[in-house]
């Protein structure tokens, strides 16, 4: 043993061993944390956001918003879907009688419209759980405005389907309150006294009638006046073109008059082929005929339909009875579609209190 | 070492020391996550990286490790190897992750590790360290294993082999008019089930022990 070794304490030697092996140690961690890093962290996001990146959501482009919220708003996420169009995330809830039930709904941050929706397994009434997997409630394409007008209950679910009800309520709130620099709060067809197509926008209050111009399927609408208040041109153009993102997809493009009553030409896009236009006769605040005058709906071609007639008489037969939004096996969408034309026809006389 | 003696180093880890049936190491996470066969081949080949890496490890530095630190310079070791593991796991296999849980970190304290570093590694060339760890880590990999199918199958009805692949047995069950019973996949199941795999092994090499005897007399 030389000098150098006995002058130097053990105690030094054995740390300082301890100490090289601990930073050899480290330097092979670190290597393999610069490899593994962002991998981890992408799956933890991705477990974080599963449910919402299941709703068509791209993960990477969801961030928290940070706002005061209404009651039953968990959490707001602003994203990008799969088109790359920004919209809002909602995770809200609904106490009901028996259950609390929570759904996440996504809204376009320009039209409004909800692109998506996931009611969220668990805490959902007796009947619910199976019926809600892949069920859009009929609102999805809809603006957040009509969801409650378009909404469609699970049948033998009445309580859980108005939870989800209450969920859209409160979005529509949460929105209203969030604002923007012009946010469309709500619009009407103003009926009945205008044959052509006067829609009325709400605007931070202010009411702006605007009119829905159609040709051959194109669909534009032109300001017409402010009702209430004053709006700046640059106000009113974005209003128009805001507008134009709402586009409705059911309207009535005519309103005839006679000894016999009212005929309604009623129009909707949410034909399985496309665009379905039918004539209902009115009388006496009822429909009393429903026929469709233009459609390219195929559903005879379809082997799951089975009824031997025309799908619209059979959905008028049963309206007629009391029996409202049937579905016809192998027309679904048709079915729907016609049911939207019903339903506007049932507005019109609501408004009006029906003709003679 | 001649051909024969590295054979068996690596046979005596799988079959007559076997860590769990033999030694009685490693309850742990023989206990805990044989509920799954998934989660018993994760959790043996976590082992089993990190015998391999350690024992080399260990065995590289031998020479040159003070007598009065070598358990803390093996646990330093073992610890580093358990948490690129950890790590490797969390990114590549997550749902495996989050299944195995607090037992792939309990990996540093597992007996085997520690034994087969104390007993073997830091006596032994890295050559035959490496083909000890194969063979003890080997033998833990399987003694999971056949603990594991025995209690999902009579407990849960069904073996998940990995992810979504899944055999179901119920329909044998039914034919036989009874119902898996959830008993083995509980804790008092998993020490029963142990305990009768261990009564099997320790029979039949009492019996192998007393056949060579009968031979050689």
């Amino acid at each position: 043993m030389n000098k150098n070794e006995k002058n130097m304490p053990k105690t030094l030697k054995l740390s300082l061993f301890l100490l090289i092996l601990g930073m050899i140690s480290g330097g092979l961690l670190a290597v393999v944390n610069n490899y593994t890093k962002d991998i981890i962290e992408q799956n933890a996001l991705n477990e974080a956001y599963r449910d919402i990146i299941d709703v068509g959501i791209i993960a990477e482009s969801i961030k928290e918003v940070e706002t005061s919220k209404e009651e039953g708003i968990e959490k707001i996420y602003r994203g990008n879907n799969l088109d790359n169009i920004p919209c809002y995330i909602f995770v809200v809830n609904d106490k009901n009688a028996y259950t609390t039930v929570k759904t996440i709904i996504v809204v376009e941050v320009v039209s409004e419209k909800i692109v998506g929706m996931k009611v969220l397994p668990g805490a959902t009434t007796h009947n619910f759980d199976n019926k809600f997997v892949d069920n859009d409630f009929g609102v999805v394409g809809e603006s957040i405005y009509d969801s409650s007008k378009y909404f469609e209950v699970v049948t033998g679910a009445t309580a859980s389907s108005n939870s989800v009800k209450n969920c859209l309520t409160k979005v529509e709130q949460q929105i209203a309150l969030m604002g923007g620099k012009i946010v469309i709060k709500s619009y009407s067809q103003r009926l009945p006294e205008y044959t052509n197509f006067e829609y009325v926008f709400e605007i931070r209050g202010t009411k702006v009638s605007l009119l829905l111009e159609y040709n051959d399927g194109n669909k534009t609408f032109k300001y017409l006046n402010t009702l209430n208040g004053n709006l700046t041109d640059d106000e009113i153009s974005e209003c128009v073109a805001l507008a134009q993102s709402k586009m409705p997809t059911n309207i009535i493009r005519n309103v005839y008059k006679d000894s016999t009553g009212t005929t309604l030409t009623l129009v909707t896009d949410k034909g399985y082929m496309g665009e379905i236009v039918a004539e209902a006769k009115i009388y006496n605040n009822q429909i009393v005929s429903f026929k469709l005058i233009s459609s390219k709906e195929n559903y005879h071609k379809n082997p799951d339909y089975t009824y031997d007639g025309n799908v619209e008489d059979y959905i008028f037969e049963q309206y007629s009875l009391g029996i409202k939004n049937t579905v016809v096996t192998g027309a679904t969408v048709t079915s729907k579609a016609i049911n939207y034309l019903l339903l506007l026809a049932d507005e019109y006389i609501n408004s009006l209190g029906g003709t003679k | 070492m001649d051909k024969v003696s590295k054979k068996t180093i690596l046979l005596n880890g799988i079959f007559k020391q076997n860590s769990v049936f033999v030694l009685t190491l490693g309850m742990c996470p023989t206990l805990a996550v044989t509920t799954s066969l998934e989660g018993a081949i994760g959790m043996g080949f976590a082992l089993l990286f990190v015998l391999i890496f350690s024992n080399i490890s260990i065995s590289l530095v031998r020479k040159i490790v003070p007598n009065e630190i070598r358990i803390p310079v093996y646990i330093v070791i073992i610890a580093t190897f358990v948490t690129i593991v950890e790590m490797l796991l969390n990114a590549y296999l997550p749902d495996l992750y989050d299944k195995l849980g607090v037992f792939v970190s309990l990996i540093v304290v597992n007996c085997i590790v520690l034994g087969r570093a104390e007993a073997f590694a830091s006596k032994n060339n890295p050559i035959d360290s490496l083909l000890d760890a194969i063979g003890s880590g080997l033998g833990f990999v399987f003694a999971l294993m056949i603990v594991a199918t025995i209690r999902e199958i009579l407990g849960v009805g069904t073996l998940t082999i990995w992810g979504s692949i899944q055999v179901n047995f119920m329909p044998i069950f039914t034919a036989l008019g009874i119902k898996p019973a959830p008993f083995f996949v509980s804790n008092p199941g998993a020490f029963i089930v142990l305990a009768f795999l261990i009564g099997i092994f320790q029979s039949v090499a009492i019996y192998r022990k007393k056949m060579k005897s009968r031979k050689v007399a």
